[in-house]
């Protein structure tokens, strides 16, 4: 299940980012938070492995599309869920991710975080500089960075938690110090 | 502001708007953490606790008594290897469309991991419960396995492959072997430890 899981997981990553057509079209949005994302994408392996969709799959058919199906199908349920009126035509129809829309207020954002972000990596010590570097920039695995840093998975685990939790504080310091509270001054 | 998510810091660390490393492996662990237990491994019916107990002191018993019986000192020279000991080799089949191991839909096909475990070459046939026996290869050069000891060479589940239950049967050696030499060691009832050849069984499930 993990080699499928490796091998599919950024197609349907995609589609549930960019969203797909709707076929009449219409878009059908992804999803922009990032958490929410990450909580889909989750949603659409526990379909796919639980054991009545692995019992009632085929076989035959390519397994891509079925699960791109699973993923359009919660992108459909999230719509409807916010109100929009969402119509499949053809339920069946291929299904192919479209580029992720990314508003300027978004974009704007990202890049304020962002450039905090490189100050806190920094400003942090080089071991985690090292460990945010193998781990975040190069995208390695748990297995890699720990091979890599002669360290743990459990540590590696340890690290994660403990960068992003200082991160956080970071973030949520500095945008204090950017929005002071009104009330403080009077 | 809102405080940020995890997969929020986690993208803003890589430096990326994208899914990073971190969040596939946490998506991952998630999926892992939440699927159902196997039908297989669903638990049986209840019994009272002291039925439990019961049938675990008997297990314990029994398996004692098999140790004795197996490695008492008058078993032992009669029915022990004196050879070398020597890790096992193994291979499990997975369907090639959902990786499940030991189950594949007609149409589908096999993939076949291995652990060669010092052997070089790798046959295999399936047999049926009526007997039927299906050839997949005969001689596959495996010292080097890919990573995973996946193996490059997958079985279509034709029409040949009825519905129902199989075993198949895997065949570590040292030299490559040919049908009559597989045929003869079956039929033998077991492999030559001499030359280096092992017999592994594992059973298939095809689907219709």
């Amino acid at each position: 299940m993990a080699e499928v899981y490796s091998f599919y997981v950024d197609a349907v990553a995609a589609l549930l980012g960019g969203g797909c057509s709707l076929g009449d079209g219409q878009r059908l949005p992804g999803v922009r938070d990032a958490q929410r994302h990450r909580d889909l994408l989750q949603e659409v392996f526990l379909k796919a492995f639980g054991a009545s969709a692995r019992l009632s799959y085929d076989g035959l058919r390519p397994y891509r599309p079925f699960l791109l199906r699973i993923a359009r199908n919660l992108l459909v349920d999230e719509a409807r869920a916010s109100g929009r009126l969402v119509q499949l035509e053809d339920p069946e129809q291929e299904i192919e991710p479209l580029p992720e829309e990314v508003s300027p207020e978004e974009s704007l954002d990202w890049r304020r975080l962002s450039e905090a972000t490189r100050e806190f990596c920094a400003a942090a010590d080089p071991k985690t500089r090292e460990f945010i570097r193998l781990r975040f920039e190069e995208d390695l695995s748990q297995r890699d960075a720990a091979d890599k840093l002669n360290v743990t998975r459990r540590k590696i685990r340890t690290l994660e938690d403990k960068v992003r939790t200082e991160l956080r504080q970071f973030l949520q310091s500095r945008e204090g110090r950017a929005r002071p509270n009104p009330g403080a001054s009077s | 502001m809102k405080e940020p998510s995890d997969a929020r810091l986690n993208r803003l660390l890589t430096g990326r708007d994208k899914l990073s490393q971190a969040d596939k492996d946490a998506v991952l662990e998630g999926v892992f953490a939440r699927l159902p237990q196997e039908p297989s491994a669903s638990p049986g019916p209840a019994f009272a606790p002291w039925l439990r107990w019961a049938f675990a002191a008997t297990a314990l018993l029994l398996f004692v008594s098999a140790g004795y019986f197996l490695f008492s000192p008058s078993t032992r020279s009669e029915f022990t290897s004196r050879g070398e000991a020597r890790a096992t080799r193994a291979f499990s089949i997975h369907c090639a469309q959902d990786m499940v191991e030991g189950r594949c839909a007609r149409g589908g096909k096999l993939l076949f991991k291995v652990d060669p475990r010092g052997a070089r070459w790798f046959a295999a046939l399936a047999r049926s419960e009526s007997a039927a026996v299906v050839w997949y290869f005969e001689a596959v050069e495996i010292k080097d396995p890919s990573a995973g000891g996946l193996l490059e060479q997958g079985v279509p589940l034709g029409s040949e492959h009825a519905p129902g239950h199989w075993e198949v049967i895997g065949l570590f050696s040292e030299r490559p072997l040919d049908k009559a030499r597989i045929r003869a060691l079956l039929e033998e009832g077991g492999a030559k430890d001499s030359a280096g050849i092992e017999i592994v069984r594992r059973p298939l499930e095809v689907l219709p």
